[in-house]
């Protein structure tokens, strides 16, 4: 680390990297896939430059970056073929191949413009999560989803609202505020809305269940021949099934234990063993397998990593006095 | 093997500037321009990364940040108190929000032609026919009847220009969930 007391001015060199972007574009040396060092090879003064400092490097790349990225625009290109006006001051004739770029240039203002004043249907996008894995999205608007494991969504965000359908498995919302564009989740028996708060919501066979831990939470059933709506709170819990919809004040511990698993961990407390395997089955290639109904009625507690069903197993073992039996797939539970 | 570190740089680190510079100027405005912290940072990063690519870039920009803020505070001597307990209370955890961020096709271009529409008019057009158009520089020149290294200033400008912008789109990205993250540690208390 050095020792002065002074920072590099990131100004002359942003300024610098511009430049040598600029030059580098003006002799048509900058390709998509072009890589900085094959660029050096080209221009020795760009090398020396480029070499001589690791922010020039920084800089550059960052330029590069940008550079690049502006090139997706090209896809606002297109619709017309016929100029109006060209901004050419030489005689039509002088070059062929100079005339046609100029038409695309006159084409490509207009199209632009009609681009901006367009609201356009979002194109929904699909995140999934296989057996066991569990995924951070960012999205754009700030909001942060957690898919836990085996679920299925889309995402699409208009300038009006933005809208989560979730066809299978559960998500943790982080939900950015924005009041002009509410946020909405169609989880098949269930939908919610809500403007800005944290919840988790997962789709089951039968229903929907959401967990609130932050704000304001809209759920309302449907599809069914009783449809209500429900405001839960923080530590609410709401199930939406077609039959209506049950809300219980669960308190903040339960939530925030019911959303363990964005940590990789389950936490249990008075739970019977065959909900408590059903959970872990949910994570892992390997099975836990209750033998008897009498085993399955054991209630336990306590946190556990998701992850590690064999830790279970021996604690199982150790504390409940319970029989394992190990496979190759499957461990198996029974009272001795 | 440089290049493999470009670009790690480009996919993984520059995304996450806005972010950065949010994170600067709340623990650092003492003194020094942000955009020179953030180049430090960058830098410190690009080299630690020579050494091997890390396996989750955000935090390790948040620890570089962090570091090269100690440094400072420490070179400085003399720091004034607000500065010292904000920066402690400052929770990094809560915005490592993991995988690096997912935006569509859709979102991305939305977030050009915003930071496109903030460059002053004849840069804008100029960056327009050579990005949109796919024209070269000296054929844009041509189309406007101006000279090459005008052409030149301008790309350099708009490129300049252009990269700010987009740090600052994702600025307000960042403000909004850090919102929504200190809302939701006052409710939990």
């Amino acid at each position: 680390m050095n020792a002065e007391s002074r920072l590099a001015s990131a100004e002359p060199v942003e300024q610098a990297a511009a430049n040598w972007l600029a030059q580098l574009d003006r002799h048509g040396l900058l390709a998509a896939d072009s890589d900085l060092d094959r660029l050096a090879e080209e221009d020795r003064e760009f090398a020396n430059w480029l070499n001589k400092n690791t922010a020039h490097r920084v800089a550059f790349l960052r330029m590069f970056s940008t550079w690049r990225r502006a090139e997706r625009l090209t896809v606002l290109r297109g619709g017309e073929t016929t100029p109006r006006r060209t901004f050419i001051r030489r005689p039509v004739v002088q070059a062929l191949a100079a005339a046609a770029c100029v038409a695309m240039a006159v084409v490509g203002f207009t199209s632009l413009e009609v681009f901006g004043s367009r609201p356009e249907a979002p194109a929904p996008l699909r995140y999934q999560t296989a057996h066991g894995d569990i995924r951070t999205i960012n999205l754009k608007d700030g909001s942060v989803l957690t898919l836990n494991t085996d679920t299925s969504i889309t995402v699409a965000f208009s300038e009006q609202e933005r809208q989560v359908d979730l066809f299978k498995g559960e998500v943790f919302f982080d939900v950015a505020p924005d009041s002009d564009r509410p946020f909405r989740i169609d989880a098949g028996d269930g939908q919610v809305e809500v403007l800005g708060t944290s919840f988790g919501v997962e789709r089951r066979e039968a229903g929907v269940e959401v967990a609130v831990s932050v704000g304001t939470v809209w759920l309302s059933n449907t599809g069914a021949a009783k449809q209500s709506a429900s405001v839960l709170k923080p530590g609410m819990i709401g199930y939406a099934s077609p039959d209506g919809l049950i809300v219980e004040s669960s308190g903040l511990e339960t939530v925030t234990s019911r959303l363990l698993w964005r940590d990789g961990r389950l936490r249990f407390d008075n739970t019977p063993l065959t909900e408590a395997a059903a959970e872990f089955n949910r994570y892992n290639s390997t099975r836990l397998v209750i033998a008897d109904e009498a085993t399955g009625a054991i209630e336990i507690g306590g946190t556990f990593p998701v992850d590690n069903v064999e830790a279970f197993a021996r604690l199982a073992e150790d504390g409940l006095g319970l029989e394992v039996r190990y496979s190759s797939r499957q461990i198996e539970l029974s009272s001795k | 093997m440089s290049n493999a570190v470009d670009d790690w740089f480009m996919q993984e680190v520059l995304p996450l500037e806005g972010e950065l510079e949010r994170f600067l100027q709340r623990h650092w405005s003492d003194g020094f321009e942000v955009r020179d912290l953030r180049q430090e940072v960058f830098s410190r990063l690009y080299k630690a990364a020579s050494n091997g690519l890390p396996r989750n870039t955000r935090a390790l920009m948040y620890s570089t940040a962090r570091h090269l803020i100690i440094d400072l505070i420490r070179r400085k001597r003399v720091v004034s108190i607000e500065t010292v307990m904000d920066f402690e209370s400052w929770d990094v955890s809560s915005d490592e929000a993991g995988p690096f961020d997912t935006v569509s096709a859709r979102q991305e271009l939305t977030m050009l032609r915003t930071a496109l529409e903030t460059l002053p008019r004849r840069t804008r057009d100029i960056v327009h026919m050579r990005r949109i158009q796919g024209l070269s520089q000296r054929e844009t020149a041509r189309a406007l009847g101006v000279s090459e290294p005008t052409v030149e200033r301008h790309v350099s400008q708009g490129v300049r220009l252009l990269a700010d912008a987009l740090g600052r789109l994702g600025v307000d990205r960042g403000q909004q969930r850090l919102k929504s993250k200190r809302k939701g540690r006052s409710h939990e208390r």
